[in-house]
């Protein structure tokens, strides 16, 4: 690289940050070896670093407080809450369209399964249109307030 | 479900960087769960999300110049199109040394912003600039003049050196 390549305040700032390539790092130390002003004001900018990282860092090792913890979990999807809030209608209220039509457990059940009542995150599960649990449930989701 | 868990890695440090946006622990966590929220918010996006870092550091700053919060204090806003003004009192006097968080707090919010993502998180410019949605020659110079402002407030001179001066008439 040419030594003679204007030097940038940019790239000043850039030397101070560790952010340049290793060969004009050393070009700039080179500049500045002989310009002691510029070197001291650029330290100072290094020590600006360590006196932030020094009066902040405490920070990392407090304990969450519940008001940040809380809005940083895992949340299931808005679709998987209403959902689940409607199926436990739906069930509750024993929704024929739901296939629990003569349904016994064990014995020959024409092929009538009870759906699982957790729904698996990756699948949608189809509702039938035909009772009032299972519109009641719609109706559920749909005005279910935001969470 | 690594998004989820990338929300959580990240609170402590935006605690961090928000604590010295703010000043204190209160409006700290104020601009952090406002954050998150907001986040939750666009959750639709996280897929899409190469670095989580930025996006809710940018999130964090755009919320601040939204002003969801109403400021505690007045506060007059500063950019790079003020007038760099000596930051000695006139007749002479010194200034007392600030403390950091003091003089911080004087720094144009962009300086601020941009001084603090760099030393605290060792962002990369290029991430700085994603973040605020500005160039990165952009950060460059307000990287260089919240530095130098910053270096005089605590080192007490009467100007920033090198940057375009207004001179006290004596």
């Amino acid at each position: 690289m040419n030594k003679n390549l204007a030097v940038t305040e940019a790239e000043l700032h850039a030397w101070v940050d560790g952010q340049l390539p290793a060969v004009r790092q050393r070009e700039i130390e080179a500049y500045l070896g002989v310009r002691p002003e510029e070197l001291r004001r650029l330290e100072s900018y290094r020590a600006q670093k360590r006196e932030l990282r020094a009066l902040f860092d405490s920070v990392l090792d407090e304990a969450l407080p519940q008001r940040v913890a809380l809005p940083a979990r895992p949340r299931s999807p808005w679709y998987l809450q209403r959902l689940a809030a409607g199926l436990a209608i739906a069930v509750i209220s024993g929704a024929t369209g739901w296939g629990l039509r003569g349904y016994r457990p064990g014995a020959g059940n024409d092929g009538a399964r009870m759906p699982a009542v957790e729904p698996a995150p990756s699948t949608l599960i189809r509702v039938p249109a035909s009772s009032f649990a299972q519109r009641a449930a719609v109706a559920h989701a749909d005005y279910s307030p935001d969470v | 479900m690594s998004h989820n868990q990338d929300l959580l890695t990240w609170v402590p440090r935006l605690r961090r960087y928000a604590r010295a946006l703010a000043g204190n622990r209160d409006d700290a966590d104020d601009k952090v769960q406002d954050t998150l929220e907001r986040a939750w918010v666009k959750s639709s996006l996280w897929h899409g999300v190469a670095d989580m870092r930025a996006w809710l550091f940018s999130i964090m700053h755009n919320l601040h110049v939204d002003g969801r919060r109403r400021p505690k204090l007045h506060t007059v806003t500063v950019d790079d199109d003020t007038p760099e003004v000596p930051v000695a009192p006139t007749q002479g006097e010194r200034l007392a040394v600030l403390d950091l968080q003091a003089a911080l707090d004087l720094l144009p919010s962009e300086q601020k912003a941009i001084v603090l993502m760099v030393a605290l998180e060792d962002m990369a410019y290029a991430d700085v600039a994603r973040a605020l949605g500005i160039p990165i020659g952009t950060v460059m110079s307000r990287l260089s003049r919240g530095r130098e402002r910053l270096r005089c407030l605590m080192e007490a001179r009467e100007q920033p050196v090198r940057l375009t001066v207004v001179r006290n008439t004596p």
